[in-house]
């Protein structure tokens, strides 16, 4: 069966899919593939069906040797350098590898994640019917490590997508649409304006767990404890310190602080590619309910 | 009661008391809002997460008539108690007794000698927080938490007992051990202690 060959990890690669949602209340996270779009581009690429694994690649260097094939590959999300055996591939574009060729993806000029997708997907035991790593739980498989094998699913390719896709550059200033609440009566009007107004700034200390920002504290209406309460992928949560951040793919299920609002799935999904020192701004409006 | 927004696809209801919450989340549960993803219990709140936005109304709406119909379409037959075995042989049992003004017996007996009820989950996979009906202390997290409670410990903060389906640091206070297994995910259901299920703690020798 068709494999690859971690001869480079990178910092980070994880195998992600869809996600598991639907078991939260046994304390599961969602998890899956943060830049959603990328990830499902990446699998119209390679004529993938929904729900197929892929490889989140943080930054690279990775190196992958293809062992049989030949095999539909294609590199969306961050702007990475692609080649096979040295020679430029195009990124957000399917291209076939063989057996014994090797395929590189470079540290990106801007942005932070790769989605590297396959025909047939990424195979993994799955775990809640996904594949996704989830390492803040243990659950899922383990970021994958130099020396690796990574098989691929068998599965016929279905439609497959000829349409090269624009690969942009990560911006350095993302405007997250969201939606007031469940706790901003929490916070002063100072507080909110405060959220609105503020061009944050992504921490390094950022993961898939959450987006952490840096500005100012917001001020609070209610000074008291929050008793724990459900959260959401999305959420703006504000601790102790004042300082809001926002929940990612792998965010726990319950929570003892505020959430002041609930950023966008889609424009949640952007911070996947938000580096250290990206200026973030919030533009919240009330519920339509 | 209140229901708060949390995001497009999600509301949060907000109730008086934790046993509102309990009927309300029993009512969804058989009852779910058409597309419902996740029903996410917590202390006084419920979350209801759909599919997609265009959901979301008719899952309010939904919620709504459930509470305007008093959350009582659901049956209150007793439910089946699960028994968790326990050592009563834990590093801070003394403490705790000391703290209550009673003996490490009295404190077996009376954690040992109730119902407990599974309120909610989360923390770490198939970790419940179980209130008992005659458990009024509220029992203060340690000074220094600990850097690794063991797998299968019992462990006492607030007003809740949880057992640690895996190693944690943390500053709940143990109180025993037990050898149930309390999360396996290859099993359906994943968790002993799932919510709303009811639970005793039997004693064994340690």
């Amino acid at each position: 069966m068709t494999h690859f060959v971690v001869e480079t990890a990178g910092p980070r690669t994880l195998i992600e899919d869809a996600g598991r949602r639907g078991w939260a209340d046994l304390g599961i996270s969602g998890c899956g593939a943060w830049d959603r779009r990328a990830y499902l581009v990446g699998a119209r690429l390679v004529g993938n069906g929904a729900g197929l694994g892929c490889l989140e690649i943080l930054l690279g260097p990775v190196r992958l040797r293809c062992v049989g094939g030949p095999v539909l590959v294609a590199v969306t999300g961050a702007d990475a350098q692609i080649d096979l055996d040295g020679a430029p591939r195009p990124s957000g574009w399917g291209f076939l590898v063989t057996d014994g060729q090797t395929v590189s993806i470079a540290m990106p000029a801007t942005g932070l994640r790769s989605y590297f997708s396959v025909t047939g997907g990424i195979n993994a035991s799955p775990t809640f019917a996904s594949v996704s790593a989830d390492p803040t739980r243990g659950m899922g498989p383990a970021p994958l490590k130099a020396g690796d094998r990574v098989s691929v699913g068998d599965g016929p390719a279905g439609l497959i997508s000829t349409t090269p896709v624009d690969i942009q550059q990560a911006p350095t200033e993302l405007v997250l649409h969201g939606v007031w609440g469940p706790r901003d009566d929490w916070f002063t009007d100072a507080g909110r304006r405060s959220l609105e107004q503020t061009p944050w700034r992504v921490a390094q200390a950022s993961d898939r767990v959450g987006t952490r920002l840096e500005g100012p504290s917001l001020e609070r209406a209610v000074t008291g404890e929050l008793t724990s309460e459900p959260v959401m992928r999305g959420a703006i949560q504000v601790p102790t310190s004042g300082v809001p951040l926002v929940f990612g793919p792998d965010h726990p299920t319950t929570g003892g602080y505020p959430v002041i609002g609930v950023v966008d799935p889609e424009d949640a999904d952007r911070l996947a590619q938000a580096r250290a020192g990206v200026v973030v701004r919030f533009a919240m409006t009330a519920h339509d309910w | 009661m209140r229901l708060l927004p949390a995001g497009r696809t999600a509301v949060l209801v907000e109730l008086d008391d934790v046993g509102q919450r309990r009927r309300l989340h029993r009512t969804l549960s058989e009852h779910p809002a058409v597309g419902t993803v996740d029903l996410v219990p917590a202390q006084t709140t419920v979350l209801i997460d759909v599919e997609s936005p265009d959901q979301l109304p008719a899952a309010v709406a939904h919620v709504q008539e459930l509470i305007a119909a008093g959350l009582d379409c659901v049956e209150q037959g007793v439910r089946e108690v699960v028994e968790v075995p326990v050592r009563y042989d834990g590093l801070d049992l003394s403490d705790v007794a000391e703290l209550l003004s009673m003996t490490t017996d009295e404190l077996v007996k009376r954690h040992s000698d109730q119902q407990w009820t599974v309120e909610f989950a989360g923390f770490m996979p198939g970790f419940g927080y179980m209130s008992g009906a005659d458990w009024p202390y509220r029992i203060p997290r340690r000074d220094t938490p600990r850097t690794r409670i063991p797998p299968g410990s019992i462990a006492l903060a607030d007003g809740f007992t949880g057992a640690y389906p895996q190693a944690s640091p943390g500053g709940w206070q143990i109180i025993g051990t037990t050898d149930a297994i309390l999360w396996d995910e290859k099993a359906d259901p994943p968790a002993l202690l799932l919510p709303g299920a009811v639970i005793r703690f039997e004693v064994v020798d340690s």
